[in-house]
């Protein structure tokens, strides 16, 4: 999945640079902003926290493509709650969060594990934060386990990057210290559905 | 004419007693300027003082008018700051102010302050300064630790209130809580929910037990069941009770006896708190939430599904409510034909990652607006709106005041009709004469604008993200709210034809703030030039030039010292952040290097 993202150029890391990118457009434009975000590339939507350095992980990691980095990479102070709020004002709960990217997209996610109880709930959030096109435009998972075109994989306590779905869900969430959704290549995609 | 002249032979003392039976601020204020006696009889027998912006006056100034000043005020950065748009040590210090009090105003006994920063050392001044210090609150402020309010505690001598809200507290151990002498006795307010660490469970009991006039009491979350009932046994009287956490056994004496103390408190008015509440010990709540006024779920994520409505059912006096959208449109719905007596509900977003297991649109806000017509203060997030929800929910509830509605998608259009929600807020302020507060979302066009600078007359405070279409819309607010007084904007597309349509009109409010707009530094500067009575302060972080390596995605920043930039010449250039607003103190002295006053 391509993100293009024609953005302005800058650095991804400020919290208060103006998210002006392409917003002169999205502004005079009627249409629902989901797909604005996937079809005009301009920024992507919000439900974004903080999470600094998400673009630089997702550069760095792998990703061949070419692409543009953003002038900002979220959406700051929106929506309008103070921060205390989405903890739950508490440090334990920091700990429910893991970081989900896929490759290709430039923005990376938070997902809370503690609020989800098993593989499909977390692959039903997943698909709801990164949609996958197509190429005859439709919009799919990219995440569930019998999606032809991407597999989840999350690397444990101990560094090794795992396929997802191996271990109970209990234990899973334990050990995972983040998630990535990679595209399988022709040969594995063929390996796989074979 | 007669009865005014009349009034110049009367002796001070009596002027002094009229003047006592205005209470209001704003009629204090005007009849200090009818003539030079009347202002100084004013200014001395003046007790409370509000200021809304802390940069409004100088301190020494307002500290030497009223010398007999008991009960302080004072607000700080803008209100967007809540949202991380304004970056750290921008200002709003209480160090400046609590040195003028200390100088000129020994009487003082209370000082509020929301948004400000307070150290630990204005915090030790303050309760050596003034001898009959009695309450302190501090509302979204940051900058000092347990050590500060160890200093509180331990130094005044007849404390009665000490109420954190949502303050940024550095924790440096439990210790602050012993620091309460044995002789004092006079708490009546203690609320520290917002302090993150552990706290002292035995010095906690013995303070209360030493604190008959205690009326309410707001733990953390450190605090326990077994504490907690404790502490209830102690105090029946209470009358609003903040929990700490709410896991416990079923068969445990935590358990037991906290059913037991909570059935004596027959004073309990207000419940907030319930973090981690379990739903067994929300068994234990329900014989008093009969006579609940008050009722605060907004950090328990726990509480819904069944659990919540449960609860809430039995809540037939409550006014006001706060909850987490995780409660659904099927608890609105029970809460819509439980709590006919609502006045005030906030439903705050419970999970922004992911869309929970439940959320609310625009069914809930129906439901309740159906069931409680007393409605007048709102606080919605949700993730989608339609025009004619909204068009039904103002004619059922027109009583609105404060009415911010923020759905989580910006410029999310009707999903029934894929239309703007401009009918749908125009609605809200057709019907609700005394709007006093609106923050409007979704998609909306200069339409809306027309419509509130037309209807809302009685409007002081408006919020906007992410609407309008051009120039005009910010126009007719500017033109048609006469009692607009602060007006806050961000990523809307008003230019510097918007921000110079009427001047004058800043100086009418209390502030401005543009950020994301599309407003230049020449526009602004044009502005300073025209209104000297305004402060006009631009915020730009960095002016980052940036070199973009497209091959291998390295970028620099090359971050330039801000200061040579304001007049080398571009004057083109956009302005990220802009903050106006009215002043008699004069340019600040104490703004940091990114903040620059033009």
């Amino acid at each position: 999945m391509e993100m293009e993202l024609e953005l302005g150029l800058g650095l991804p890391c400020s919290t208060t640079e103006a998210v002006d990118l392409k917003l002169g457009d999205a502004k005079r434009s009627k249409k629902r902003r989901f797909e604005e975000a996937f079809e005009e590339q301009t920024t992507l939507p919000l439900f974004d926290d903080g999470s600094d350095g998400e673009v630089a992980d997702s550069c760095n990691d792998n990703c061949k493509q070419v692409f543009y980095r953003p002038r900002t990479k979220e959406l700051v102070g929106w929506p309008p709650v103070k921060c205390s709020w989405t903890k739950g004002g508490s440090d334990t709960d920091e700990g429910s969060y893991v970081k989900v990217t896929m490759e290709g997209v430039v923005i990376g996610r938070k997902v809370d594990l503690s609020l989800h109880h098993s593989y499909e709930d977390l692959f039903n959030t997943l698909d709801r934060m990164f949609p996958y096109k197509q190429p005859d435009g439709s919009i799919s998972s990219a995440s569930s386990s019998n999606h032809h075109h991407h597999m989840v994989t999350y690397e444990d306590e101990d560094g090794d990057w795992m396929l997802i779905g191996d271990l109970p869900w209990e234990v899973f969430v334990k050990s995972v210290k983040r998630i990535k959704i990679v595209g399988l290549s022709k040969q594995e995609e063929t390996a796989r559905n074979y | 004419m007669k009865v005014q002249s009349a009034m110049f032979y009367f002796p001070e003392e009596v002027i002094e007693h009229i003047f006592s039976f205005l209470t209001h601020h704003p009629d204090r204020n005007t009849v200090s300027t009818v003539c030079k006696a009347w202002y100084k009889i004013e200014r001395l027998s003046r007790r409370e003082v509000f200021v809304g912006n802390c940069y409004a006056i100088r301190p020494d100034r307002a500290a030497a008018r009223f010398p007999g000043l008991r009960s302080l005020t004072l607000k700080g950065k803008p209100h967007f700051a809540d949202f991380d748009l304004v970056p750290p040590d921008w200002g709003g210090l209480a160090g400046p102010w609590i040195e003028a009090m200390a100088r000129s105003c020994p009487n003082l006994e209370e000082l509020r302050m929301k948004r400000m920063v307070v150290s630990d050392e204005s915090l030790e001044l303050l309760v050596h300064a003034f001898p009959n210090f009695k309450a302190l609150v501090l509302v979204s402020c940051e900058g000092f630790s347990t050590d500060g309010l160890a200093a509180v505690a331990r130094s005044c001598k007849s404390l009665r209130e000490l109420d954190l809200q949502e303050n940024e507290i550095e924790d440096r151990g439990p210790r602050w809580l012993n620091s309460f002498p044995d002789m004092c006795t006079s708490l009546v307010s203690l609320n520290f929910a917002c302090l993150k660490g552990e706290v002292n469970l035995k010095s906690l009991e013995r303070l209360v037990c030493r604190s008959p006039n205690l009326k309410c009491l707001r733990l953390n979350r450190a605090v326990p069941v077994e504490t907690l009932a404790k502490i209830m046994n102690q105090c029946p009287n209470l009358e609003d009770l903040g929990t700490g956490s709410l896991l416990a056994d079923q068969f445990s004496e935590a358990y037991v006896s906290l059913i037991s103390a909570l059935q004596k408190c027959k004073k309990l008015r207000c419940l907030s708190g319930f973090w981690d509440a379990s739903p067994l010990c929300l068994l234990a709540v329900y014989p008093i939430c009969a006579n609940l006024t008050g009722l605060n779920l907004s950090y328990a994520p726990t509480v819904q599904g069944q659990d919540f409505i449960n609860l809430i059912q039995h809540c037939v006096k409550l006014l006001r409510l706060w909850v987490l959208d995780s409660v659904g449109d099927k608890g609105l719905a029970v809460v819509a034909s439980a709590c006919k007596e609502l006045q005030e509900l906030r439903v705050f977003p419970s999970d922004l990652f992911a869309a929970g297991p439940a959320t609310v649109t625009e069914e809930g806000l129906v439901a309740i607006s159906t069931g409680c017509p007393k409605l007048n203060s709102l606080l919605y997030f949700c993730h989608s709106m339609t025009n004619s929800a909204l068009i039904t929910v103002s004619k059922n509830c027109p009583n609105f005041t404060r009415f911010r509605l923020c759905i989580l998608e910006p410029r999310k259009p009707d999903p029934a009709t894929n239309e703007p929600l401009d009918e749908g807020f125009g609605a809200v302020v057709k019907t609700c004469k005394n709007l006093r507060r609106f923050s409007i979302s979704g998609l909306l066009t200069d339409q809306v604008f027309y419509y509130i600078g037309k209807y809302a007359k009685a409007l002081e405070m408006l919020s906007i993200a992410f609407a309008g279409d051009t120039d005009q819309g910010m126009t007719y607010v500017l033109n048609g709210c006469k009692n607009l007084r602060k007006l806050e904007i961000r990523d809307c597309p008003f230019g510097d034809g918007a921000l110079l349509a009427d001047v004058t009109k800043y100086e009418t409010m209390r502030s401005l703030w543009m950020s994301s707009c599309d407003i230049s530094l020449r526009g602004c500067k044009a502005l300073a030039t025209k209104m000297p009575s305004l402060n006009v302060e631009i915020i730009n972080e960095w002016e980052a030039e940036m070199e973009e390596n497209l091959n291998n995605g390295v970028a620099e920043v090359i971050s330039n010292n801000n200061n040579k930039h304001i007049n080398n010449g571009n004057d083109e250039r956009k302005v990220e952040k802009l903050y106006v607003y009215r002043t008699v103190g004069g340019p600040r002295t104490d703004a940091p290097d990114f903040v620059w006053t033009l």
